[in-house]
């Protein structure tokens, strides 16, 4: 148990290395969604919309799955605490894209 | 309780001592804020599925409020570094308290509950400057979702710089305790959250086209 603990904990040169991935990666997202730089809303395109949005959530997904392992001390700690955490993601995720589907068309929620 | 008092050597022992007993081996403290921090992912999913479910019924409407109209993006993403560099100091202040430097362990902590200052400080200034433009709880839906969204979320990072200052003036002279190692582990996990959080707002309500 003590050396899953201590396992769990990463040095502080791997913590200074995530801190920069994460700075770099946020400076990539914002440069990725200026306007004009993928997608232009003034000129709207869907394939470039579609990439923004792929881009987007896919470094959303790094930065989130950095601070959940290393920060959070998701990775080399017990499992349980991954399951408690993953699970209510998985029901969250799954909320989204079944309400979603529910009111793609439907615009009376709102009046 | 007096002989509960000799330093643990395992997470196990750590729990005896800590009059936290537990049958897996975990502390279950923090197996309870992991499972509190597991309803808080539902809890603000929600909020973000309301906001996106929203979204084009508010754009469909003639007096719409846009959100690539009325949010800036450059200010808020000095907010994101701000809360990322908080989850830095945290994660550092931790470590620091685990080697037993109590000067750098202060050091770090304070920081994080600066930067988290700073973080709400800017969002009061956002929602000013917004409420001002015109962006307001009962203006559109974007402004009704938008404010519910980010307003929770500054709620938690207020409660969160709250319990981190109480941590900071609770174990500030024996932060490498077994005890008070878990309490700065325990609110270093809810710091983390509230930035986990911020990542997915950020990414999902600002930049996203």
């Amino acid at each position: 148990m003590a050396a899953t603990h201590d396992g769990a904990h990463s040095s502080t040169r791997t913590y200074w290395t995530v801190g920069v991935i994460l700075a770099i990666v946020t400076a990539i997202e914002v440069v990725a969604a200026l306007p004009g730089v993928i997608y232009d809303p003034a000129q709207p395109d869907p394939t470039s919309q579609v990439i923004v949005l792929i881009a987007l959530l896919i470094m959303m997904l790094i930065k989130g799955a950095l601070v959940a392992m290393f920060f959070m001390h998701l990775k080399g700690d017990s499992r349980i605490f991954l399951l408690l955490f993953l699970v209510p993601l998985l029901m969250a995720t799954s909320m989204f894209f079944a309400l979603q589907v529910i009111f793609a068309n439907h615009g009376g929620i709102a009046g | 309780m007096s002989e509960h008092a000799a330093v643990a050597h395992t997470a196990h022992e750590a729990g005896h001592v800590a009059g936290h007993g537990t049958s897996t081996g975990l502390d279950s403290r923090k197996m309870g804020l992991w499972a509190f921090i597991g309803s808080e992912v539902l809890i603000f999913g929600s909020l973000i599925v309301t906001y996106f479910i929203y979204k084009p019924i508010n754009a469909a409407r003639p007096d719409a409020q846009l959100p690539h109209e009325e949010l800036g993006i450059m200010f808020t993403s000095l907010l994101a570094a701000i809360l990322l560099a908080s989850s830095v100091t945290m994660v550092m202040s931790l470590a620091a308290a685990r080697n037993g430097d109590k000067r750098m362990f202060q050091i770090w902590h304070l920081a994080t509950i600066g930067l988290g200052l700073c973080f709400l400080g800017g969002q009061v200034y956002e929602f000013y400057e917004l409420s001002h433009h015109g962006l307001t709880l009962s203006s559109s839906l974007l402004g009704m979702t938008f404010y519910t969204l980010t307003g929770f979320h500054g709620t938690h990072v207020a409660i969160g710089a709250t319990w981190l200052f109480a941590v900071f003036l609770k174990v500030r002279a024996y932060p490498d305790s077994p005890e008070n190692l878990m309490d700065i582990e325990l609110s270093g996990l809810y710091w983390h959250f509230v930035d986990l959080v911020w990542v997915a707002v950020f990414t999902l309500i600002y930049l996203l086209p």
